[in-house]
């Protein structure tokens, strides 16, 4: 396993390809039955996946079972996958299906429909373990902190894919199953709404 | 060049140029935004709105723990392939969940392969017809549908079924492209045909897969159960005609280049016998003859040695999941013995015990 990874690590040095063309290949190395593809795509993308998906489920425990069962789906299933652009988004997708099927399914919900919009979405942002730790008593900065907390689910969950995830807003409204202009207003309004609550109390 | 100067503070916190420098990781050098910000020294309160924002909207990662994550992995990949083994096992039709042992000897087996005599006038009486009716799987998943005589199909992806006109008349004819899996239904009246490149096997029981991509090198027919004959279709008559009978855990490979036909085992042979004729495989000082007697049966792999060699040898051991492989390992070391697959079956050779 570590000589290949060492292969394709090299492979992508020679090319000199960027990280999207990277994923692109090991994504089709991985769907020819490429075994150290299958363990590399794990290897780019299971923190990624851990981090969102906790947001939605603090059982870390859970998340990793979804996590588990999601790749080994993927590998039964390579063969009559899609040739995604971008893995990363397509995994996150696959993810967030998974997690609230499952949730709903636990809570007897069977029939419910699984992009159900009874979910949750925690972030802890950095402004509020950065008030704790230094005890910053600064007004500006604890009502960031408040209006932080106002923001929606959804926005939240935007703002997370867009400057944590790094995701296009293409990839947000594929992911939130919404569609582009939502997925930009998500932001927006975000950001938006910071900035009123914030700045003009 | 953006135009920086119209930007919003929306437009600031997203522009990723702009959040790099915030962040700190722009390269060392660029000065791009120190001196915009001293030529824009209007934009101040802007900036410095965008600057809060943007680092209050970061999230901490969680402490990131590689070792979880490679345990997590390493879970998957294990899981992954127990899977695998399951869907083997699972496969065919008979699922008896632990099993047998053993194994042996002897040899053989090429007296099977059989000079054949008549029809190969099937392929090419049908070929001449244009009322062959198509079943073809373009999709993703497999595909599985009833024949008129009750046969069931399972046909793979990218794989086509052509059903011959007069199908079940005075026998059962069908074409195949790609790969698909057989469940026939037993008629010893007519029989049940599939041509496929340049083979043709003919079922004398009921389920096997082909395997015959155009692409591939290879052709390969597969017992689950039943038997099967397998010959090579052709409309020479001088041709020296081959048929091999193939029963279950059996696979014929037959090159498409110089057409030989080759009789293997599957890769993962599975038991085969009826529950109720399965000894179960758990030995305790049992003769050898014994013990490949009940892996013979379990499998319905022929199992060949030398039984005055082996008269003295006796086996103590509980067999459960090993698959007949690792079986035939475990037996061969305590024998002393090695053994090889020799046209299907297996061969073991070794010396005996005194």
């Amino acid at each position: 396993m570590l000589s290949s990874k060492i292969s394709h690590a090299s492979k992508s040095k020679q090319r000199n390809i960027s990280p999207e063309e990277y994923a692109v290949h090991i994504w089709l190395s991985f769907k020819q039955g490429d075994e150290s593809a299958f363990t590399e795509l794990m290897e780019l993308y299971y923190s990624s996946l851990l981090n969102y998906g906790n947001r939605f489920q603090k059982d870390r425990e859970f998340v990793k079972d979804c996590i588990q069962d999601l790749f080994l789906e993927l590998w039964r299933t390579r063969e009559s996958l899609g040739d995604v652009i971008t893995p990363k988004s397509y995994l996150l997708i696959s993810l967030r299906r998974k997690l609230l099927r499952e949730k709903n399914r636990m809570r007897w919900f069977m029939e419910a429909d699984p992009i159900s919009e009874d979910y949750e979405f925690e972030v802890q942002f950095a402004i509020e373990t950065y008030l704790i730790k230094n005890e910053i008593q600064h007004e500006d900065l604890k009502k960031l902190h408040v209006s932080l907390d106002s923001l929606t689910k959804r926005q939240r969950e935007a703002v997370y894919l867009r400057f944590y995830q790094e995701l296009s807003y293409d990839e947000i409204a594929r992911t939130m199953s919404i569609n582009y202009h939502s997925a930009v207003n998500l932001v927006y309004e975000a950001i938006k709404f910071i900035r009123n609550n914030w700045m003009y109390p | 060049m953006k135009h920086y100067e119209d930007f919003t503070l929306e437009d600031f916190v997203q522009d990723l140029y702009f959040r790099k420098w915030v962040l700190g990781s722009l390269n060392q050098n660029d000065s791009f935004w120190e001196n915009w910000c001293k030529e824009n020294i209007e934009k101040q309160e802007i900036i410095e709105q965008a600057r809060s924002i943007i680092i209050g909207l970061q999230y901490f990662p969680e402490e990131e723990n590689q070792e979880e994550i490679d345990s997590a992995i390493q879970q998957i990949l294990k899981q992954r392939d127990k899977d695998h083994l399951k869907s083997i096992k699972r496969y065919p039709i008979r699922n008896i969940a632990a099993v047998f042992i053993a194994v042996v000897l002897m040899g053989i087996g090429l007296g099977k392969i059989l000079p054949i005599a008549t029809d190969n006038t099937h392929l090419s009486e049908y070929k001449s017809s244009d009322k062959i009716h198509w079943i073809t799987n373009e999709s993703d998943s497999t595909r599985s549908f009833m024949l008129p005589d009750s046969s069931s199909i399972i046909l793979n992806p990218l794989s086509r079924i052509g059903i011959m006109p007069d199908f079940n008349k005075n026998d059962r004819s069908l074409q195949l492209i790609g790969e698909a899996l057989f469940n026939v239904q037993p008629n010893s009246e007519k029989p049940f045909y599939v041509f496929s490149e340049n083979i043709v096997t003919k079922v004398l029981g009921t389920s096997f897969i082909i395997r015959s991509y155009e692409k591939e090198r290879n052709v390969s027919v597969s017992v689950i159960s039943g038997k099967v004959t397998v010959r090579k279709n052709s409309t020479t008559v001088s041709e020296e005609q081959q048929e091999i009978i193939l029963v279950p855990n059996q696979q014929a490979v037959i090159s498409k280049t110089d057409e030989k036909i080759i009789r293997k085992l599957i890769p993962a042979p599975v038991v085969v016998a009826e529950p109720e004729k399965l000894n179960h495989l758990h030995f305790n000082n049992t003769p050898i003859t014994e013990v490949f007697l009940n892996l013979e049966t379990a499998y319905g792999i022929p199992i060949s040695y030398d039984p005055n060699l082996f008269k003295n040898c006796n086996l103590t051991a509980r067999f459960s999941n090993e698959d007949f492989f690792q079986k035939l390992d475990l037996i061969c070391e305590t024998l002393q013995a090695d053994y090889s697959v020799v046209d299907g079956q297996i061969l073991i050779i070794g010396n005996g015990c005194n």
